[in-house]
């Protein structure tokens, strides 16, 4: 990984910070990798400074629902709560957190229960948003 | 540098305090914290704890109680800025107060792990 980082720092650099990132959660919480390192992406871009932005759509929007109070909190292998990351975001200056309107109301996810931060978008607006930002990792 | 090699540990020892800690000088088990744990730390950096550090300390605590992470130099300053006022929000004040790198020291005294994300 050292090797890999000193060669790309040669070159011109991947991320400027003036280009704004989109990180596209399509997944569940739990149950794969993905949405932890999704998390951790975003996370490690708003330390850096880079102006960073998440849209949670398909079974990415189940991430956004707060179980922070739950007995049995859900856990990855890292040990650490989703939600607990979740809240932490906007403090690493990652925002906004975008929730696909259709991709809840086909799950009947009641709004109630998503984290403070989010915020729903028209289904219709997706593509304009994901055309918006010049980096877009899906994850 | 890799954040999560545990390959090295030590045991610091201070009066009747025995704790173990990796290689950074990092508590490896956030149980064994206590605020004697903390004053060792503390000497350990060269630093005298007074209440200014103990409210930053306290407020890191939360933090990791609350998101699950020990935060980075940004957010720890906004964190300390929404809690503690703006004066106190300000990496100057956290870097008198924990030299030379406030995040990463003041973390070790609150016996959280490393800030992660130390790319």
């Amino acid at each position: 990984m050292n090797q890999a980082t000193h060669n790309s720092t040669d070159a011109v650099s991947p991320v400027s910070t003036t280009k704004r990132l989109l990180v596209v959660c399509r997944t569940a919480p739990y149950g794969s990798s993905l949405a932890r390192e999704s998390l951790e992406t975003a996370l490690a871009a708003g330390a850096m400074g880079i102006n960073v932005a998440m849209l949670f759509i398909d079974e990415g929007v189940w991430q956004l629902i707060d179980n922070r109070d739950a007995h049995h909190k859900g856990h990855t292998e890292t040990g650490k709560s989703h939600s607990a990351t979740i809240s932490a975001l906007p403090i690493y200056d990652v925002g906004p957190l975008l929730a696909d309107k259709e991709s809840l109301s086909q799950r009947g996810i009641d709004l109630g229960r998503l984290a403070d931060d989010a915020e729903i978008i028209e289904t219709v607006q997706v593509i304009n948003i994901l055309n918006s930002y010049e980096i877009v990792l899906s994850f | 540098m890799n954040c999560h090699d545990y390959t090295a540990m030590t045991i610091l020892t201070v009066k009747e305090l025995s704790l173990t800690v990796d290689e950074d000088g990092h508590l490896l088990n956030l149980s064994d914290w206590s605020e004697a744990a903390a004053e060792a730390l503390a000497e350990e950096e060269g630093i005298n704890m007074d209440e200014r550090h103990w409210e930053v300390v306290e407020l890191l605590r939360e933090f990791h109680t609350t998101f699950e992470l020990s935060p980075t130099m940004r957010p720890l300053v906004k964190y300390v800025k929404s809690r503690l006022g703006k004066d106190k929000g300000r990496s100057i004040y956290l870097m008198q107060l924990f030299p030379p790198s406030p995040a990463r020291v003041a973390s070790k005294i609150a016996g959280l792990p490393k800030p992660e994300n130390c790319l």
